[in-house]
């Protein structure tokens, strides 16, 4: 424990469940020096701030070393026993040349983690951001793309595990991914191919907006010096005028889906000499030659199309607008924006199928704010710029390879060096860092969950802090439902975002913020609590006084496009959503690895992402639905938090068959039974095993005068297998038990931007691994794309 | 757990872990589940190989080309293993992972 903490912490500690405990952290590490010390003040992350309406930088994806911790032995983070060791590890990251103010090193020259530069721009701002790949893939295990190659046939082409990246102890038939039994594309591969996913945006999902099926490879680097070719100034020029005629297009046409080919001027025609899409053409020509692979033929078919291609090399433009919806109710006049960006807490991370796991582990993931009218709300309240000024937290489990690249434990389950659960949390890249507060004082906390597996689970603030939660997920929460979350604990799936007043107490001290770390609810009985970070509630300054020791009230007027989704809105989809299934099989290890045995396969209406078959969700825009969101998992139980891209959506009901109650006497009973009609507790409810009908949420109250709360990733409660009062199978005809899935009902408007884009487990193993699925929302009156991407 | 890559540079090729101001031919010191790859900045293919392939197998399956790194090597190796290794093209060419205790 580190020495500088305080006796009031120690105290308060004396009083929390056994296991809870700040964990020691090693020095003397093999290769380096000893970790940062714990109780770091919180970083201050460097910004790119828009300027004019404009949010313009260059975000360069490298290749870094950077200290990392580790936990020891490999169990749930916060287990008695577990330390920690620092070791510098080689890490993709993004860097924001222009984002201010710098993070110095560490003392002894040491680099420790740092997010993504965090973005700033405001509704109705557009962004311009040149993205450039400097990545030297070959200080990383073999892991280039062979999609391609495998398109051409040949030996590569018989192999289902080419194209996947390879992990062996010494023998390839124990290895990843032949005993995992992943198949290309829907396996760990690529990762030094980058892209951006602006996570929560309301955008164009095409061309150079939210597109994550865009794949950029490195740049081509020196033959002597390895230095990086393309570089922030290589193609300044072609970005420049083109940022200039983008964004004379969105000024003038928020729904512009310019630009949507290659020969769209400036960046082409590609014919012509000194484009930019020219030169990609003679860059992707290149990169075939020395790599065998076929990028150019690939693209080359969809610009004959007339459709904007997938591959780059090096160096791309993101241009897009962030629309603000400018009128005073809701629904707007014909022919104008129907929604609009929610101002809020949003962010940006890797999205390159089959690395977003890794790239998002290494810390390639960033906070993405998007101000508007709820900043001058609260700036109103609590004074010029202050929520410029409040803390901006961005959580990952950062880490390197993910367990399934090691060896199993000979008896199945994990083996040396995976960690259950993750690496621990870390808060802007420390650990366990130091928010100084004055007494009294409410400060914004802008929390997002960027890691990509485990869900926090706030439940454990210490006594004295109190705090109201303003927004879900980027989304402002009507008045009702902030006042409703006051010292309300909550979940930060993976993905999730909050937005929280927290109010600190008057006694100065330390006050830890605990969570536990979650991929279901039944996880959390288990889950040691552990220190996200703490609250210095600082001695030496006079305590907040007036509105600065205030929580607003009421919160912050939402905008008029986030009214419920009525029931007439979604029609006859009530009654016949569409219902997506998410399912995870269990891991075929039952003894010793052996070939043939697998590890958990993941899909998603059956099927694994881009596996050749038509399987996209097929959306008209503008279209408003109810979707029912299923979770066939049954065990280990997984909540798998579903994302989908550029709209939010709003619940309506939750179905967790595996929920529990307390009952009147203050026992811990399941909600459901499959026997007993009634149920033998009133705080139970009668499931028929044989009628699927009835497996629902028995108390659901959908108040349609109640607003809800919106959001753009929400875990699907896991399924069950139904059992009598003696706790066994309950069998159908065919003799095998009878399963009921989790599920959640939602509706989303798909309204303002056609396109292609995604819907997909944000435990990002799983994406990788083929829980994803395309959607495609079609517009008859626009030229949009109409093709299916495919990896190859 | 850590990830490790190994330079392979010059010629004759010298093995250097790559982690900045390490000593060109300073072993590389792992812990049980780390994973290991060769990055041949060279011109020439090299093929890193165990001393004792019956002990620890192969570390890849076909050399490592010329501005290319390796497939990855998981190491199951406990605590107190010394994997003394060489390249198959050039045997005179020699490295070593050194497995030690989480910490030390």
């Amino acid at each position: 424990m580190a020495a500088n903490l305080p006796a009031l912490r120690a105290r308060w500690f004396a009083g929390l469940p056994l296991g809870l405990a700040l964990m020691a952290v090693q020095s003397g590490a093999a290769q380096a020096g000893p970790c940062l010390p714990q109780s770091q003040p919180l970083l201050k992350i460097p910004e790119l701030v828009s300027k004019k309406g404009v949010l313009r930088g260059t975000v360069v994806l490298t290749d870094e070393q950077r200290r990392l911790i580790f936990r020891s032995p490999g169990t749930r983070p916060g287990d008695p026993g577990s330390f920690f060791d620092c070791q510098p590890q080689r890490v993709r990251a993004f860097l924001g040349l222009e984002a201010v103010p710098k993070v110095p090193p560490s003392p002894g020259g040491v680099v420790d983690p740092v997010p993504g530069p965090t973005l700033r721009a405001r509704v109705g701002d557009i962004v311009q951001l040149t993205f450039i790949n400097q990545i030297d893939p070959n200080r990383f295990p073999y892991s280039i793309d062979q999609g391609e190659k495998r398109a051409l046939g040949g030996g590569s082409g018989r192999n289902p595990a080419s194209g996947c990246d390879l992990s062996s102890p010494g023998n390839p038939q124990l290895g990843y991914p032949l005993l995992g039994g992943d198949a290309f594309p829907d396996c760990f591969h690529g990762s030094s191919t980058g892209n951006i996913h602006f996570h929560g945006s309301h955008t164009n999902p095409n061309g150079t907006g939210d597109n994550v099926l865009l794949e950029i490879r490195p740049s081509p680097r020196d033959p002597a010096s390895r230095a990086p070719l393309i570089k922030p100034e290589t193609f300044r020029k072609q970005f420049a005028d083109f940022f200039k005629a983008c964004e004379a297009r969105l000024r003038g046409d928020v729904l512009s889906a310019y630009p949507q080919t290659w020969n769209d001027a400036p960046l082409g025609p590609w014919t012509t000499t000194g484009t930019w899409t020219n030169e990609q053409s003679k860059l992707l020509q290149a990169y075939d030659a020395r790599t065998k692979e076929d990028l150019w033929g690939a693209n080359k078919k969809v610009i004959d199309q007339n459709q904007w291609p997938q591959y780059y090399i090096g160096a791309y433009p993101y241009c897009f607008q962030v629309p603000q919806y400018k009128e005073a109710t809701w629904p707007p006049p014909p022919g104008g924006l129907k929604m609009g960006q929610s101002p809020g807490t949003h962010w940006y991370h890797a999205h390159k199928h089959g690395s977003t796991a890794i790239n998002v582990s290494n810390g390639m993931t960033g906070v993405f704010i998007i101000e508007g009218p709820y900043d001058d709300a609260l700036n109103a309240f609590y004074g010029p710029g202050w929520t410029r000024s409040q803390p901006v937290m961005v959580i990952n489990q950062l880490g390197v390879s993910p367990n399934l690249l090691r060896q199993p434990a000979a008896g199945g389950g994990p083996g040396p060096g995976s960690q259950d659960k993750g690496p621990d949390f870390t808060v802007n890249g420390r650990f366990q860092p130091v928010v100084d507060m004055a007494p009294g004082e409410v400060q914004m906390w802008r929390i997002a969950n960027t890691s990509g597996r485990s869900g926090a689970f706030f439940g454990g603030f210490a006594p004295g802090l109190q705090w109201m939660q303003l927004a879900q997920d980027g989304v402002q929460l009507a008045d009702v439902n902030y006042k409703a979350s006051k010292n309300k604990s909550f979940l930060l799936a993976s993905g999730n975002r909050a937005d929280i007043l927290v109010k600190a107490p008057l006694t100065p001290g330390i006050y830890p913020v605990l969570v536990q770390h979650e991929v279901d609810p039944s996880d959390l009985p288990s889950a040691n609590p552990v220190v996200l970070l703490q609250v210095n509630v600082r001695a030496n300054v006079p305590p907040a006084k007036g509105k600065r020791a205030a929580f607003i009230d009421p919160a912050p007027p939402q905008p008029p496009f986030l009214t419920n989704i009525t029931d007439a809105e979604v029609a006859s989809t009530i009654n016949n959503p569409r219902v997506i299934k998410f399912a995870s099989t269990p891991p075929g290890f039952t003894s010793t690895p052996a070939p043939g045995q697998t590890y958990a396969m993941h899909t998603i209406n059956g099927q694994k992402f881009d596996d050749g078959k038509d399987t996209a969700i097929k959306v008209t825009l503008d279209a408003v639905e109810e979707w029912r969101i299923e979770n066939w998992t049954f065990g280990p139980l997984i909540s798998h938090p579903f994302h989908i891209h550029i709209n939010p959506f709003q619940i309506v009901e939750v179905f967790n068959p595996n929920q529990t109650v307390v009952n009147a006497a203050g026992n811990t009973v399941s909600k459901y039974v499959f026997y007993d009609n009634p149920a033998p507790d009133p705080a139970q409810c009668y499931l028929n095993p044989n009628d699927p009908s009835t497996w629902k949420d028995c108390r659901n109250v959908n108040d349609p005068s109640k607003p809800r709360i919106w959001w753009d990733v929400f875990p699907i409660p896991s399924g069950t297998g139904a059992t009598d009062a003696q706790g066994k199978p309950i069998n159908n005809a065919q003799g095998n038990q009878i399963m009921v899935p989790g599920y959640f009902r939602m509706r989303s408007r798909f309204v303002d931007y056609a396109g292609q884009y995604v819907l997909h487990c944000h435990i990002l193993a799983h994406e990788d691994r083929g829980m994803m699925l395309l959607v495609q929302v079609s517009a008859p009156d626009k030229k949009v794309d109409p093709t299916l991407y495919r990896h190859h | 757990m850590p990830d490790w890559s190994i330079k392979i540079e010059g010629k004759p090729a010298v093995f250097t872990p790559d982690i900045d101001g390490t000593k060109p031919g300073t072993p590389l010191k792992v812990v049980q589940g780390d994973i290991v790859s060769w990055n041949n900045m060279t011109q020439q293919g090299h093929w890193p190989v165990p001393d004792d392939r019956n002990a620890y197998g192969s570390f890849s399956a076909m050399p490592v080309d010329p501005d290319q790194s390796s497939t990855a090597y998981n190491v199951v190796a406990p605590a107190g293993t010394t994997i003394s290794y060489h390249c198959y093209c050039h045997p005179e060419e020699r490295g070593q992972i050194v497995v030690v205790e989480f910490g030390q």
